[in-house]
């Protein structure tokens, strides 16, 4: 049983491919039908198939709309289900097979009842076409449904238009006297005015009389009384003379400069043509379900049409389009970040595994603070992790960069694994992290692995001197209140005090792991010092350099072979000098980020190629390198993946458990 | 909110020219115009005979014709279906027909708004099973739940009391139990108070509920959720309840809680007749309830098609409430070949003891007035308030004639019970055959005999996966369709019943069990013993269509049909029932019969049938079910009206020759009833 709470307004389904976004649209379709009135055939593969291979024999679907006014109370009376003060309308659609073949006749029993459990009464057709929503499908040829023909989309949405009925009648004994008269007649009355034109052309009445007079006449036996009329196809019913005027009509682009049209439109343009349409009809309509279902409205637009769209379902959605009477709700599936990133955080549902995650206030960790700052701060960039089987969340550009290359140097690849690496900035990683995590602890959670990538920030207490932000360890802005930087020092007197504050770092900032979401913290500082540190030490010193004299080397000042020739005898240099205090070496290093204005990200880019270049080599062994990286860096990709890594060798990374 | 008059579509000229050339309408007169063109809250009181349901029908279809809305509808309510099945019948073929048969329109009786709107939502939204609503069955239920001995003790206990098990109602949400109208008439905390609320918990959790119960959940629903009037106030802007004068105060009730008259945008038209209020039971003698008709908004309809002046004459003055300001007219009746428009309304004297008599003369006058031709077509009657059997006052008692038997023994008041429902299978069968044979189509018969076999399943505690979906047979043959046993079983009883025309007889039905059982198995049914044991599987040779086709087929002499022949070939069958049976009836002739209640009818009547009184004044508290009671008698006929009066209410000598005056003077012929034959006052 999968339950999905829906909000107001616009209700975006995301997830990978096969995630279940088409089969919630194709429940609400199948128990609320569609305008277009498709007619819809329960199919045999829309009976689930357990993992043992077994068939079910029944679909249950059930859809609850509630937030009714009192008209539509009124107009569903004998079917609400009455919970207290609130009322709904209780949807039960069921199908229960009969036999294995569907070529037997009634060989699946649908029934569509009301009430809790379905023990109301049955639906009328004639409710089911007050229920049915407005439905656009994935791929949909807009320009043939914009065109004219028999059942045409356009001519059923313009049927439905309450003013297509109005006007005068047309009077064969009263013709309209002036261009004023003919404006007033009703379409039927336009038809019957220009059938009757035609019916007086001279050409059209003259062979008329020809027929009837030179051949039927000579023709016919005396006394035979039949005569020859030559007419347009009418007839019928006054509504299905109308419907045959409508169909007639076709809706098409044309420059609004020149008023010309120009050929055929693209795709693109003629959905967005027709979804306009289709949300005229539904916002105007007096009565009926407002809603609307899309599938990837996204077809055939650009980002910022994307944009501009989402922007008018959204308003459509409170009811703010002019002309619009009300409130239309919408529900769509999309596989486009740019959709995701522009709909409100709290009215995305996440489809994964076979479950819906709603992102609603309350359904996840995320605080209503959370769901301001994620408003403005989760942009396209960053929407695909509502996509990805697995997300690395970073806190700045070089991890961004540099993450992708490590893992391929591990031998994994993050694009084939389907994990995105989400670079947030400086802020902002638990909020992140929290959209992944469910507020009930009991229910089910997601399985998108999610990997928070997070500095250490604690210097050696080497740094501040080699860095020149303090003296020497007696300097007084060890003291000052204003100092943002954090040393070892600062964490005790001695190493076994010293160990318990940092143990309590760490914690503090897995604070919020739980569910499938882990932080993974560095060892040490930053990324940069951590790499250095723990095997890169030459590499890193060389990117940093390479970074530092980046404009002089674009400028062809520099090449970068000089520079990294010039590196490597610096690097030589420092490491004597250390000797065998890495603490030393690694802050001379990151000082090059600090005192020597290197760009983390441009060395992040330098390090990457100099990196990949390493692969290159026939003597590149993954294992040996995995050595060379911080385990927090390995152990990220690792969880990010779900799996262990193929090129570490288990002894090599020692398992932490998650308190550290 | 919306303005009611803004929905309801005005009604033009050219409408009322529509729906009179479609339903074959004679001229429309001002009365009939207004109401049709009524969009406002307003009451009619229309005299017998005025053509009330197809008013109604013809408004119906005008105001379909003309809607516009698709989520707002004409709710039509009246005791029976007979709006529906006027509109089925008139209108069928037509696209207002079915239109107005559909959503977003209700037509039904009350209780079925009831249900539909009110007590299956509450029950259905507060955890209850899809409710069975039956007496019948609900009476069956309960019997189970308790057992034999438990049964008994609660049944001789409540028969002592003069009312039985199977009246035990729910009486308020919290299934506290009644008996009828009054109190359970013991402790709740007595064994029979426990053991009767424990069958009626049972069955309440099972789903099974008697008529008048859903009224309890309907006022659940109100109370709980007071809105939803507003609601059903939006869904229906226009209200129509026919046969008003007849609904019950727990009925009225619901309907000024759900649409009120005042205060609320629904125009509600409330069309009967006061002064054929005449249902028995409590009521019996008291005004209408709700007030109808509220005189300032009534709009009446004094004039009569059934019948001529001279009937409407005699019958005015019986009007507890005047049909007009003229009182009751008559621009009837419908020309009748072997009939003339001015038959000698008649005034029957007998010898109190004598009564016997009467319908002899009665035969003979109308062979008198009326040819064969109009004889074939019509229907001639003799009716008496009171009808149930009472041997025990015989002739010479000071309250003979108390009774319709006492004019001729062999009558039956059971036989002409004008309710169809079948009490056994074989009786579900026979009416089914009935039918078929009635109308020579087979799928209501087929519905019928499902609809048996059901109720058998049901009282056997299956059928429970059936659910309440008409048509029954098609429900039958899904409930079975994975039995392929019980499907033939099914079918072989529908061939043999409907097709191969299976003579009935114990024996055939004794063959037949086999396959019921098979069927009431695969509906569920258990026990098979309980279920041959069970009455409404056994042999009943009461054929209750005989009963169903005398009153669609008066040339059949049938049970209480009484013939009187002349002797030269010619004859007449004259139908004997009771006033109640024959409401809604017309006749070509008819007889009221003096009975007894608490005093002759006829006595009391007397300054009426004078002329010395009119309407109610000067009316006994008791007079009112008695004025009723004669003016809906005296409405039935087209062509005759006849009364039957006892010698002694006239009085004697210079009493009886003035009031014998009198009554010749107001229309009557008068006649002395002897030996059988009239004896005409000259």
């Amino acid at each position: 049983m999968l339950e999905l709470p829906l909000s107001s307004g616009v209700t975006a389904l995301v997830g990978r491919n096969d995630s279940g976004k088409s089969a919630v649209i194709d429940a609400i379709r199948y128990a609320l039908l569609t305008r277009d009135l498709t007619y819809i055939r329960v199919q045999p593969e829309d009976f689930h198939i357990d993992a043992s291979g077994a068939q079910a024999d029944e679909i249950f679907i059930r859809c609850q709309l509630s937030d009714l006014n009192d008209d539509e109370k009124g107009a569903f009376a004998e079917y609400l289900t009455y919970n207290g003060a609130e009322i709904s309308l209780i949807v039960n659609w069921s199908a229960r097979r009969r036999s294995e073949s569907p070529s037997a006749r009634r060989w699946v029993d649908v029934s569509v009842r009301s009430g809790v459990d379905g023990t109301g009464p049955t639906f009328e057709a004639s409710v089911r076409e007050l229920l049915s929503s407005a439905y656009l499908r994935p791929l949909r040829d807009a320009a043939r449904e914009m065109s004219s023909g028999r059942g045409s989309r356009l001519s059923q949405i313009l049927a439905n238009v309450p003013e297509i009925g109005q006007g005068e009648a047309f009077d064969e004994n009263v013709l309209p006297a002036d261009p004023d008269a003919v404006s007033k007649l009703s379409l039927l009355g336009l038809a019957d005015y220009l059938r009757h034109s035609v019916k007086t052309h001279q050409g059209v009445s003259g062979a008329e009389t020809a027929i009837n007079t030179q051949y039927l006449s000579s023709l016919f036996l005396r006394g035979d009384s039949l005569q020859g009329r030559i007419d347009l196809t009418e007839g019928g019913s006054d509504a299905n003379r109308l419907r045959r005027i409508l169909e007639r009509l076709e809706l098409g682009l044309f420059e609004a400069s020149t008023s010309s049209a120009r050929g055929y439109y693209g795709l693109g343009s003629n959905n967005v043509l027709f979804m306009a349409c289709e949300l005229l009809l539904l916002g105007r309509e007096p009565e009926g379900l407002p809603l609307l279902l899309i599938e990837e409205p996204e077809a055939h637009l650009h980002p910022q049409r994307q944009l501009r769209l989402m922007d008018f379902l959204g308003s459509a959605a409170a009811g703010k389009v002019k002309e619009s009477a009300r409130a239309v709700q919408v529900i769509l599936s999309t596989h486009s970040p740019n959709l995701a990133s522009a709909i409100s955080l709290k009215n995305l549902v996440m489809l994964e595994g076979g479950r819906v995650y709603s992102l609603a206030e309350g359904e996840t960790k995320l605080g209503a603070g959370d769901y301001r700052f994620l408003e403005r701060f989760l942009d396209v960039t960053k929407a695909n992790l509502f996509f990805a089987h697995g997300v690395i969340v970073v806190e700045g550009d070089a991890e961004a960069l540099l993450l992708p290359t490590l893992a391929r140097l591990l031998a994994t690849d993050l694009t084939e694994h389907g994990v995105s690496v989400v670079n947030v900035g400086g802020t902002g990683l638990r909020r992140f992290s929290r959209i992944f995590q469910r507020s009930d602890e009991a229910s089910p959670s997601l399985s998108v692995q999610v990997a928070c990538l997070a500095d250490m920030d604690v210097m050696p207490d080497c740094a501040p001197t080699i860095l020149g932000l303090v003296t020497g360890d007696d300097d007084k802005k060890w003291q000052s209140p204003k100092r943002r930087w954090k040393a070892m020092r600062d964490f005790g007197g001695n190493d076994k005090a010293r160990e318990q504050a940092l143990t309590e770092r760490r914690k503090h900032l897995r604070a919020s792991d739980g569910q499938s979401v882990r932080t993974f913290v560095a060892d040490h500082w930053t990324l940069e010092y951590d790499l250095a540190y723990c095997g890169l030490a030459e590499e890193v010193y060389v990117a940093a350099s390479l970074a530092k004299n980046d404009a002089a080397i674009l400028e062809k000042k520099k090449t970068a072979a000089d520079v990294e020739a010039t590196a490597k005898t610096e690097f030589e240099q420092l490491a004597k000098e250390a000797g065998e205090d890495r603490a030393v070496l690694c802050s001379h290093i990151y000082n090059l980020f600090h005192s020597g204005n290197a760009s983390k990200t441009i060395a992040a880019q330098y390090l990457a190629n100099a990196l990949t270049s390493e692969r290159e080599r026939d003597d590149f062994d993954s294992a040996k390198f995995a050595r060379k990286l911080p385990r927090y860096v390995v152990e990220a990709i690792a969880h990010a993946v779900g799996a262990a890594l193929p090129a570490v060798p288990t002894d090599g990374i020692p398992v932490v458990d998650a308190d550290g | 909110m919306a303005d009611p008059q803004s929905v309801i579509p005005q009604v033009a000229d050219e409408d009322v020219e529509w729906i009179r050339g479609v339903m074959g309408l004679r001229e429309i007169d001002r009365f009939r115009q207004e109401f049709l063109r009524a969009r406002t809250t307003l009451d009619v009181s229309a005299c017998p005979g005025s053509g009330k349901t197809t008013l109604i029908v013809a408004k119906l279809a005008i105001m379909a014709k003309n809607w516009s809305h698709r989520t707002k509808g004409i709710c039509v309510l009246s005791h029976t279906n007979a709006a529906r099945g006027e509109i089925q019948r008139r209108l069928c073929g037509t696209v207002v027909g079915q239109q107005l048969l559909s959503y977003p329109h209700f037509i039904d009786t009350i209780h079925g708004f009831v249900n539909r709107f009110l007590a299956l939502p509450w029950l259905n939204s507060n955890g209850f099973p899809a409710a069975t609503v039956d007496d019948d069955v609900t009476s069956t239920y309960r019997r189970r739940v308790l057992g034999h001995s438990e049964y008994w003790k609660v049944e001789n206990f409540l028969r002592r009391n003069h009312s039985g098990f199977d009246r035990i109602r729910v009486k308020d949400r919290n299934l506290d139990i009644w008996l009828g109208d009054r109190p359970f008439p013991a402790r709740p905390s007595a064994e029979t108070h426990q053991l009767a609320s424990r069958a009626v918990q049972a069955s309440s959790h099972a789903g099974y509920f008697c008529y008048d119960e859903m009224f309890v959940w309907a006022k659940a629903l109100l109370e709980d959720c007071p809105s939803v009037a507003t609601l059903l106030q939006l869904r229906f802007p226009l209200v129509i309840v026919d046969e008003m004068q007849d609904t019950s105060d727990l009925q009225v009730g619901i309907l000024e809680a759900v649409f009120p008259r005042t205060g609320s945008d629904v125009s509600l038209q409330r069309v009967g007749d006061p002064n054929q209020a005449i249902f028995d039971g409590a009521r019996a003698g008291t005004a209408v309830p709700g007030g109808f008709p509220d005189a300032p908004t009534c709009l009446k309809i004094p004039n009569s098609f059934r019948f001529g002046p001279a009937i409407a004459t005699l019958a005015s003055p019986f009007a507890v409430d005047a049909a007009g300001p003229d009182g009751l007219q008559g621009v009837g009746p419908r020309p009748v070949e072997g009939a003339t428009d001015f038959c000698p309304n008649a005034l029957f004297i007998f010898q109190d003891a004598e009564a016997r008599g009467v319908l002899n003369a009665y035969g003979h006058h109308v062979l008198s007035c009326f040819g064969d031709v109009a004889l074939a077509i019509g229907d001639v009657a003799a009716v008496g308030s009171v009808h149930q059997d009472a041997s025990d006052v015989t002739a010479g008692a000071a309250q003979f004639p108390k009774t319709v038997p006492h004019y001729w023994s062999e009558y039956s008041a059971e036989v002409g019970s004008s309710d169809p429902h079948p009490r056994t299978l074989i009786q579900y069968v026979r009416v089914a055959r009935a039918v078929v044979r009635d109308g020579g189509d087979l799928a209501p018969g087929v519905e019928k005999i499902a609809s048996g076999l059901v109720r058998l399943a049901r009282r056997a505690g299956g059928a429970g996966l059936l659910g309440k979906r008409a048509p029954r047979h098609r429900a039958v043959v899904d409930a079975l369709s994975r039995n392929a046993e019980a499907v033939s079983a099914y079918r072989r009883l529908l061939r043999a019943f409907l097709i191969d025309w299976e003579t009935l007889s114990a024996a055939s039905w004794a063959q037949r069990q086999a396959d019921i059982l098979l069927v009431a198995a695969g509906l569920g049914a258990s026990g098979t013993a309980s279920i041959i044991a069970d009455e409404f599987l056994g042999w009943d040779p009461n054929d209750p269509s005989l009963a169903v086709r005398a009153a669609t087929s008066p040339q059949d002499a049938g049970p209480n049909v009484y013939r009187v022949e002349d002797g030269c070939g010619r004859r007449v069958d004259i139908r004997l029932g009771s006033v109640h049976s024959m409401k809604g009836q017309t006749h070509l002739a008819t007889l009221l019969l003096s009975t007894y209640w608490h005093e002759h009818s006829a006595k009391r009547m007397l300054p009426w049938l004078l002329g010395e009184r009119t309407n109610l004044s000067g009316a006994g508290v008791q007079d009112r079910a008695r004025l009723q009671q004669t003016y809906v008698a005296m409405t039935r006929p087209s062509h005759l009206i006849c009364l039957a009066i006892p010698r002694t209410v006239l009085g004697e000598d210079a009493a009886l020759t003035g009031h014998v005056a009198t009554l010749k003077e107001r229309g009557w012929r008068v006649a002395d009833v002897v030996d059988g034959a009239a004896s005409w006052y000259s």
